[in-house]
Parts: C-alpha cells; structure tokens; sequence
C-alpha cells in the first residue's frame, strides 16, 4: 500500500532488468505471431507493449492484483497483438479452404473467415490431441489448460509433481502445438496454390 | 462464478498464449532465452540495449508528464485575460486599468511596494511596468488556482 493508503504500493521503474524484459517480451512475442510476423515485428510488440506500460494515461500496474511484472507486460502485449490483429483480418481474404467457407463467403466475407479459422482451431486441437497420445503428463497438463488451469505452478499442484517436470512438459506440448501448426500452414498453402 | 463456456479457437488461443507465456518465466533462462532470438537471426545484447533505451527514454518522458497539463492550464489562465498592448494606452487609461487590478486581493500589496509613492505620482513608463508585473502575477495566480482545483476534483 502507499504511504496514503490509497492506490497501488509504488514501484521502482528504474530498478527493472529492462534488457531482460524486452528479450523475454520479444521471445513471448515471436511465439504468439508464430508465422504471422518477423522478429522484427515481436520486438516492435515488446516495446509497445512498454510503451504502453509507461504511459501514464494507461492505468498502472497494480501489483497487488499482479505481482508478477512480466505476466503483466504479457498481457499487454496481448491486448497489443489482439488489436493489431483484428484491424489486419479486416483486409484480408484467405483461400476457400472448405466447402462450408465456400458456401458463407457468397454471402459474407468476414463470415467466411470466422468459418475457416473455427474449423481450423477444430483441427489444430484434433491433431494435437493425436500427437500427445502416450505421453501422459503432456497429456494431462494439455488437459488442464483446456480447463483453464493454465499456470504451471497450479499445474504442478494438481498433478504433484514438481514445477520443473511441468516446465519440460509444456515445452514438449509446445513443440508438438508448433509442428501441428506448421502442418495447417503447409495445408493451407498448398489449397492457395491449387485455388492460384 | 460461472465459467463461460470456449469455442475451439479461444481454447486454441488460450492455450497458445500460455505455453508462450513460459518465456517470461523461470521455465527460460536468461540463456534459452537469448538462445531463441539468435535462433531467429537476432541479436541478443543489442535488442536488451535498445529495450533499456527505450525505457529510459520513457521513464524521462514520465517524470516529465506533469509539464504538460501544468503548461496547458497556465496558457487557459493566460487566455483568459485580455491582451492589452500596454504601449498604446494613455495615462489616464494606465492609472484606470491599476485601480481595477487594485480590487484584486492578491494584487493589491504590489501597488502598495510600488517605490513606497502613489501611481499618481510615477510616469507612465512606471506605470506600463506596474501594470505588467500585476498582469504577469495574475496569470500565475490563477494558474495555479486552477491547478489547485483539478487536483481536488
């Protein structure tokens, strides 16, 4: 608390690793573009996403609600990634990769891209789902995460083990998110190529 | 509280941001880390000196903030009053404009140390520089009284 009492305890922004915080930010970055965005634009996300931490006419971080400065930063950049997104997907026209975007694209544009990317979603958790089989701690960490149990020392909790076997877990969850991933994309190229 | 239920894509999404948000955890060292942007053709140490320039160019931008509302409610006080060009007045319009500038609390002890004489009794070159010490401490005071009150609101 402040010395008033009132508002979020102050918090010393010069004393912050900003070297650190801008790498993680920008790795944090990269993962969520995926191959939407070049490193280039993860590193332009990190520093708006600072940017916007910074600002005073933003609301500041209260870390009585999020002690966590980096989770924070996180969901900032969010919100950024989010945003930017949105305005993108307005202009842009994706390949017909299903009969039922087919159908809704006469009528709806946007409609059609809702269909494509909730049919893709689908297929990504189908896939993924398929690839973990056998591993069972990925297995039940992925299980978790549908349920919105999604931070790691919870996890760990939940399935008592410690947090470090849960780290190595979500990586492999992660590699296997990444391959499924890259198979959507090969698909979805291949259909623009048969479409061009 | 009741859970909403997700569609595929916000369990998708959801799940994407979280395994990312390992990044910004212990689960990645400071090397890992560093590892993963060289992996993408980057440049560890110059992107962590252009992130800390960045900030420190902010945190000066920050500290600095209050200056811009302070600077916008000293040019509302001063737009409020009106701009007299004090050369074209004449004496008589001089010693009236003093006298009304006398009715103003806090402008009055100006008058009263004005070379312990009456303005009657000054030129108009003292006059013209009475007038405009009295008009420069009337933007200050109502500048900051305006700033007084937006802190109290």
């Amino acid at each position: 608390m402040s010395p008033s009492g009132k508002g979020p305890p102050p918090v010393d922004l010069e004393s912050i690793d900003w070297p650190d915080v801008i790498r993680r930010l920008t790795v944090f970055a990269m993962k969520r573009l995926g191959s939407r965005g070049s490193l280039a634009d993860a590193e332009d996300l990190a520093g708006q996403a600072i940017r916007q931490f910074l600002d005073p006419d933003y609301a500041s971080w209260n870390p009585e609600e999020e002690p966590d400065l980096l989770r924070h930063l996180g969901s900032i950049l969010n919100g950024v990634l989010n945003n930017s997104l949105r305005r993108k997907a307005l202009g842009v026209e994706r390949p017909l990769d299903t009969p039922e975007a087919s159908r809704v694209a006469v009528e709806d544009p946007s409609a059609q891209r809702r269909v494509i990317a909730r049919e893709q979603a689908g297929r990504a958790i189908r896939l993924l789902s398929e690839r973990i089989v056998g591993d069972d701690l990925v297995e039940s960490v992925f299980l978790l995460e549908l349920d919105g149990i999604d931070i790691p020392s919870e996890q760990a909790i939940e399935l008592d083990r410690p947090v470090a076997e849960i780290y190595k877990a979500r990586r492999r969850l992660g590699a296997h998110r990444e391959a499924v991933r890259r198979q959507l994309e090969t698909e979805s190229s291949n259909v623009k190529e048969i479409i061009n | 509280m009741s859970k909403k239920s997700l569609t595929e894509q916000e369990l998708l999404d959801r799940l994407d941001a979280s395994l990312a948000g390992d990044a910004l955890t212990e689960a990645y060292t400071q090397e890992e880390v560093a590892e993963a942007i060289k992996a993408a053709g980057g440049d560890p140490a110059a992107l962590g000196q252009r992130g800390a320039e960045l900030a420190k160019q902010l945190l000066k931008e920050r500290r600095l903030s209050w200056r811009r509302p302070a600077r916008q409610r000293l040019e509302e006080a001063q737009s409020v009053s009106v701009e007299v060009n004090l050369a074209t007045l004449s004496r008589g319009e001089l010693l009236e404009a003093i006298e009304e500038a006398r009715k103003e609390p806090s402008l009055g002890g100006l008058v009263g140390a004005f070379r312990k004489r009456k303005p009657e009794q000054a030129s108009e070159e003292e006059l013209r520089a009475l007038l405009s010490e009295m008009r420069t401490l009337g933007f200050i005071i109502k500048a900051k009284d305006k700033r007084r009150v937006s802190k109290n609101e």
